[in-house]
């Protein structure tokens, strides 16, 4: 009920900022000779510019229920079909990124927390200290020039040209060559915020005194890590990664535009460069709804994983 | 345990020439550390299999810091062992390498530790923390182990089924300080040190797990060392007695010349001639709790307040005891604005506080403090002493910080705190010390209520008894009331006249008070002359 609420208003005020903002599609076209005004009047008349704002807001919700979403102007189609292929790309990106994250974040985190004040502890918190430092772009010419000078992975793209032949192994080996080196990059910008986190939730749960009662009952430090100071440390995490999950849309636009990675934020750059005003909208709209899901998944998991927090 | 070579006269336990010195690498000018005694200081004894050895001593003597460092456990916190031997069956205890220690702990070695709040993992369930302790030590299958496990905590009188599967946070006090028991003695251990077992146990249940940790030390010929401020509860449980004081021990002393100072005349005496208005008052407060998944067939209610008509006025003091799960921290929560009752109405100064509007419940609010039973979990680890106590008066606004500090200082003194230790954290204080400071904290805003929730639970009797005296003085130029809430009916009684005995949620009446009175076994007795 919430969630609907929060996806209509933010529908709403996407729509009024989009629609207050000056000029349109075909506002470029007035500078072309070629083009007669008239023309350019039947265009907008045909493509329903020239109704007003509450019409065409109308208008494109029921199309969004039609699944078409909207019609864009520059690639002369439903937007549907454009944004449902970029938009697998995109997260077939961002979702490999969040999971490599994740697991580094997990795994260095514990290990941090565990052996805090030590050499592996100082090592962690040092690369995560300056990979925060670094601005992800850096991050990304850097795994760019990696690609150029070594030759080991392809410059950007999807897939090769010519390389995808029917054979599905083949494809799929292609696929994750060039998959590798954007979402390593993107995993390395998101990795600091996570491991910070997973680190300061655990190192504060390992020093409660119930995980000293536990050493104190002779259980196994890999033990007390996993079923005991993970299960206590969860919280913060959880809310985390449903932000994280939130963040799989909209987390990928630069790293996209450097490796011209055909997915939703190029798509939605080019969008609002040409002012293609009902991309521009569903991508915000699809931003929101993952923020909304991810919002729900967190809640779910916190419910499952605390007791204290079903108890209410 | 083949490491050393067991000798057969070698005694279970030895401790020679024990040192451990309180460490501090942070916020401390090092003038206040010079001045610090040695937590321990030279402690020497020996214990063969069977023996029984309680010590007792005021409260930040070292009691604690020794028991963990019989496990191995003190390289945390902020001390070191200095100097000295703890041999176990002949394997030198310091120093040993951590997965032998991981070995030995849990199957030789158990701590039951003083604040079951916090030993309890909150997000596992209580036999699943039980059973952790078993698969660790003993070989066996998960069926095996849960069966232990249900035997274990039948034996600590927690027979329900329901109970192996709640979480620590559905259980009262009491019910948590069984359960801790029962994860320490469920691999039935040689050596079992016990800090403060029944701290947080009514009369009947402290006897109890006397009476049961006595007899498993026969059946299992079990090594016992107990540790209380209660000298008396310690004679009748252990073969020999220990005081501890400033981090030396005394063997054998004569516990009579150790009495406790007499405690202060019941305070709030009713001399005067008027009856003032009542400052607080309910009527009919219900309170029920919602236990079990939300989807489960097995979900139930507990009512934890049926129908409470209590009353305090201006001034007055009050004592509310009560087995554990009687219902006394509730009817304190809800008095304190905590909790909102289910039915049922609370009126303050005459006016339902529950139809005043939020702003003016705050007022109200300032005005009645809490002190809890288990004082580390009401304070923020990273501030200091100082912080802690003064953060009232910041929250109030308008008071400078050096007059916060000064009279946060002028307070810590006031309980018996040195005000040198303003700067340290509530992890490097000792139980009966943080709960000075609780007390400090409450007083700090001259409230018109204070509840007092097994607040002196955790001290030692002289400490306890030169609170009060305060509390008495505080009394009679700031008409100030007091509500003791403790299962110890000695202490309510030495306090005031005024006392309510709650049971099943309800204020019973006085004839089952004086039943109380009456028919006290002389392990109660025993437990009540002294103050735990």
């Amino acid at each position: 009920m919430h969630a609907l609420l929060i996806l209509t208003l933010a529908s709403l005020l996407a729509f009024t900022l989009g629609s207050i903002a000056p000029g349109d599609y075909f506002d470029d076209m007035r500078v072309n000779s070629a083009i007669s005004p008239e023309t350019l009047a039947k265009l907008r008349s045909d493509y329903g510019l020239d109704r007003p704002a509450p019409e065409r807001y109308l208008h494109w919700v029921r199309s969004i229920a039609w699944g078409q979403w909207g019609f864009s102007f520059a690639y002369n189609s439903p937007a549907g079909p454009i944004l449902l292929s970029r938009c697998r790309n995109t997260l077939l990106l961002t979702c490999t990124a969040t999971l490599l994250a994740w697991l580094a974040a997990l795994g260095c985190g514990a290990l941090s927390a565990m052996k805090e004040g030590s050499l592996a502890d100082l090592l962690v918190t040092g690369v995560n200290a300056s990979l925060l430092a670094v601005p992800e772009v850096v991050i990304a010419l850097c795994g760019l020039l990696f690609a150029v000078q070594t030759g080991l992975f392809p410059v950007g793209g999807l897939v090769s040209l010519g390389e995808s032949n029917g054979e599905t192994w083949a494809h799929i080996r292609d696929l994750v060559r060039h998959l590798a080196l954007p979402a390593i990059v993107l995993a390395a910008g998101l990795l600091p915020l996570l491991l910070s986190h997973v680190r300061d939730a655990l190192s504060e749960v390992l020093r409660s005194p119930f995980i000293e009662a536990a050493e104190a009952s002779g259980i196994p430090p890999g033990r007390i890590l996993f079923r005991h100071a993970f299960p206590a440390a969860a919280n913060p995490l959880i809310t985390l990664f449903g932000t994280s999950i939130g963040m799989l849309i909209s987390s990928s636009l630069l790293t996209e535009a450097v490796f011209g990675w055909p997915g939703l934020g190029q798509l939605m750059l080019e969008a609002v460069e040409a002012r293609d005003f009902f991309l521009v909208m569903d991508s915000a709209m699809l931003s929101t709804g993952f923020f909304l899901v991810g919002g729900l998944i967190a809640d779910v998991l916190l419910f499952s994983a605390d007791p204290r927090i079903r108890a209410h | 345990m083949t490491a050393e070579p067991q000798n057969a006269r070698e005694p279970l336990l030895a401790v020679r020439n024990l040192t451990i010195s309180y460490h501090s690498h942070q916020f401390q000018p090092s003038k206040y550390e010079s001045s610090d005694p040695p937590a321990v200081a030279g402690v020497s004894f020996s214990l063969g299999p069977g023996d029984s050895l309680g010590i007792f001593g005021k409260s930040g003597s070292g009691k604690t810091t020794l028991a963990r460092s019989l496990l191995g456990l003190n390289t945390r916190r902020d001390y070191r062992v200095t100097s000295g031997s703890i041999r176990f069956r002949g394997i030198e205890i310091l120093g040993l390498p951590s997965s032998r220690l991981q070995e030995l702990r849990g199957r030789d070695l158990a701590l039951i530790s003083q604040e079951p709040e916090l030993a309890l993992n909150p997000v596992l369930t209580v036999g699943d923390q039980i059973v952790e302790v078993l698969r660790s030590h003993v070989p066996g299958n998960i069926r095996a182990h849960r069966e232990q496990a249900s035997w274990m905590l039948a034996k600590v009188r927690l027979e329900d089924r329901g109970i192996y599967r709640s979480y620590p946070h559905q259980l009262s006090g009491g019910q948590r300080q069984r359960a801790v028991i029962a994860q320490a003695l469920v691999c039935k251990p040689a050596l079992l040190i016990a800090d403060e077992p029944t701290s947080a146990l009514d009369l009947r249940n402290q006897a109890e797990i006397i009476h049961l940790l006595q007899a498993l030390r026969e059946e299992f010929n079990l090594c016992l060392i107990l540790i209380s401020h209660n000298v008396q509860l310690l004679r009748g449980a252990t073969g020999r007695l220990a005081c501890m004081s400033e981090g030396r021990m005394t063997e054998d002393a004569t516990p009579d010349a150790r009495r406790p100072a007499s405690f202060p005349p019941a305070l709030g005496s009713e001399t005067q001639g008027q009856r003032p208005e009542a400052l607080v008052q309910a009527r009919g407060l219900f309170k029920y709790y919602r236990r079990g998944a939300y989807w489960s067939s097995s979900r139930y209610r507990v009512t934890a307040l049926a129908g409470v008509d209590f009353a305090i006025r201006r001034g007055q003091t009050v004592a509310l005891v009560g087995e554990s799960g009687s219902g006394k921290t509730t009817l304190a929560r809800c008095l304190a604005l905590l909790e909102d009752p289910d039915a049922g109405s609370i009126r303050f100064e005459g006016k339902d506080v529950r139809r005043l509007s939020k702003v003016k419940v705050a007022v109200i609010r300032r005005q009645i403090q809490l002190v809890f039973q288990h004082s580390a979990l009401a304070m923020n680890p990273h501030l200091s002493a100082e912080e802690i106590v003064s953060e009232p008066l910041r929250i109030q606004g308008g008071i400078s910080h050096q007059q916060r500090r000064r009279t946060a200082r002028s307070w810590m003194e006031q309980v018996g705190l040195s005000p040198g230790w303003a700067g340290r954290r509530p992890a490097q204080f000792s139980g009966g010390q943080r709960q000075r400071l609780a007390i400090a904290r409450a007083m700090i805003l001259n409230p018109a209520l204070v509840i007092f929730d097994e607040a002196f639970a955790g001290l030692d009797p002289a400490t306890c008894a030169e609170i009060l005296n305060l509390l008495l003085e505080l009394q009679s130029s700031s008409a100030t009331s007091y509500m003791f809430i403790t299962h110890d009916l000695q202490i309510a009684k030495d306090l005031t006249k005024a006392i309510f005995v709650m049971q099943d949620g309800k204020i019973a009446d006085s004839e089952l008070l004086s039943d109380m009175l009456l028919t006290s076994t002389p392990m109660r007795r025993a437990s009540c002359s002294s103050h735990t």
